[in-house]
């Protein structure tokens, strides 16, 4: 005798994959504000032969056209950059430094910044472009 | 009387989420690229540091207030620098290059000189400001 069963279609449900794709954008988002990184509204200046200078650890010096400093993007007097500069030397002396200033800014500007890297013996430092 | 059936693999509609790994690892890459740093990387030497430099072998080149390269008292431009540059490296293969920066000097035309000397691959070049004595970079 033959038994007749009624097949039973297995229904996978994927309703739940737009909130597990709702899940991983908050996820990602909420990563992407831990990585934040402020920036400065400057013109990089450009070159063609620019390389990768990031390092693990890095502390950016942006100075705007105007001469105006700003240490991690945050607005700094040339004495706080000292002072930071000086702590990181000390606590990590291989954080790479960034100097990262606008294509027109004056020399005298960045002078100021390489002064005292030079005078704490900060020994390599990196001048931050854009790809031409 | 037990009857035994052969299971049928059941088919999981999984299209969609290999869309989203895909869209993921897109977005991972962009990300990625955001907060890499490109330049040039100097070394800056002690502040008192002192380096004896043959006449033969040094090229000094200024840049005045508006970013215009000056060589020997003649303005050039930065392909004729390269050459220069270039002649001296073939016949002293130490030659010391040094950029005199104007202070109001645009950094661009200073990034500009510093990747000149690094693609000619000149070991020893400096810039210094214009007017300052002895504490060149």
């Amino acid at each position: 005798m033959r038994i007749r069963r009624g097949r039973k279609n297995i229904v996978v449900p994927t309703n739940a994959m737009s909130d597990v794709a709702f899940l991983l954008l908050i996820f990602i988002m909420l990563l992407a504000l831990i990585n934040y990184r402020r920036e400065v509204k400057i013109e990089y200046p450009e070159a063609e032969s620019a390389k990768k200078t990031s390092a693990e650890k890095n502390l950016e010096i942006w100075i705007d056209s105007a001469g105006g400093l700003y240490l991690d993007g945050v607005p700094a007097e040339l004495g706080r950059i000292e002072d930071a500069l000086i702590d990181v030397y000390h606590r990590s002396p291989d954080t790479r430094v960034h100097v990262i200033a606008d294509r027109d800014t004056p020399f005298r500007h960045i002078r100021g910044v390489l002064d005292i890297l030079q005078l704490i013996q900060y020994r390599v430092v990196s001048f931050v472009v854009k790809d031409a | 009387m037990k009857i035994l059936r052969r299971k049928r693999p059941s088919r999981e509609d999984s299209s969609a989420l290999s869309d989203l790994a895909f869209l993921l690892i897109i977005y991972f890459i962009v990300i990625a690229g955001f907060n890499v740093n490109k330049g040039f990387l100097m070394s800056l030497p002690t502040k008192d540091s002192t380096r004896f430099v043959l006449r033969d072998e040094l090229l000094r080149f200024e840049l005045d207030a508006s970013g215009t390269l000056v060589f020997r008292g003649a303005p050039t431009d930065f392909s004729l620098a390269e050459k220069e540059i270039q002649k001296g490296l073939d016949q002293h293969p130490n030659i010391a290059v040094v950029l005199t920066v104007d202070p109001e000097a645009p950094w661009q035309k200073v990034v500009s000189f510093v990747e000149l000397a690094q693609r000619l691959q000149v070991d020893s070049f400096s810039f210094t400001p214009a007017k300052a004595a002895g504490s060149g970079l």
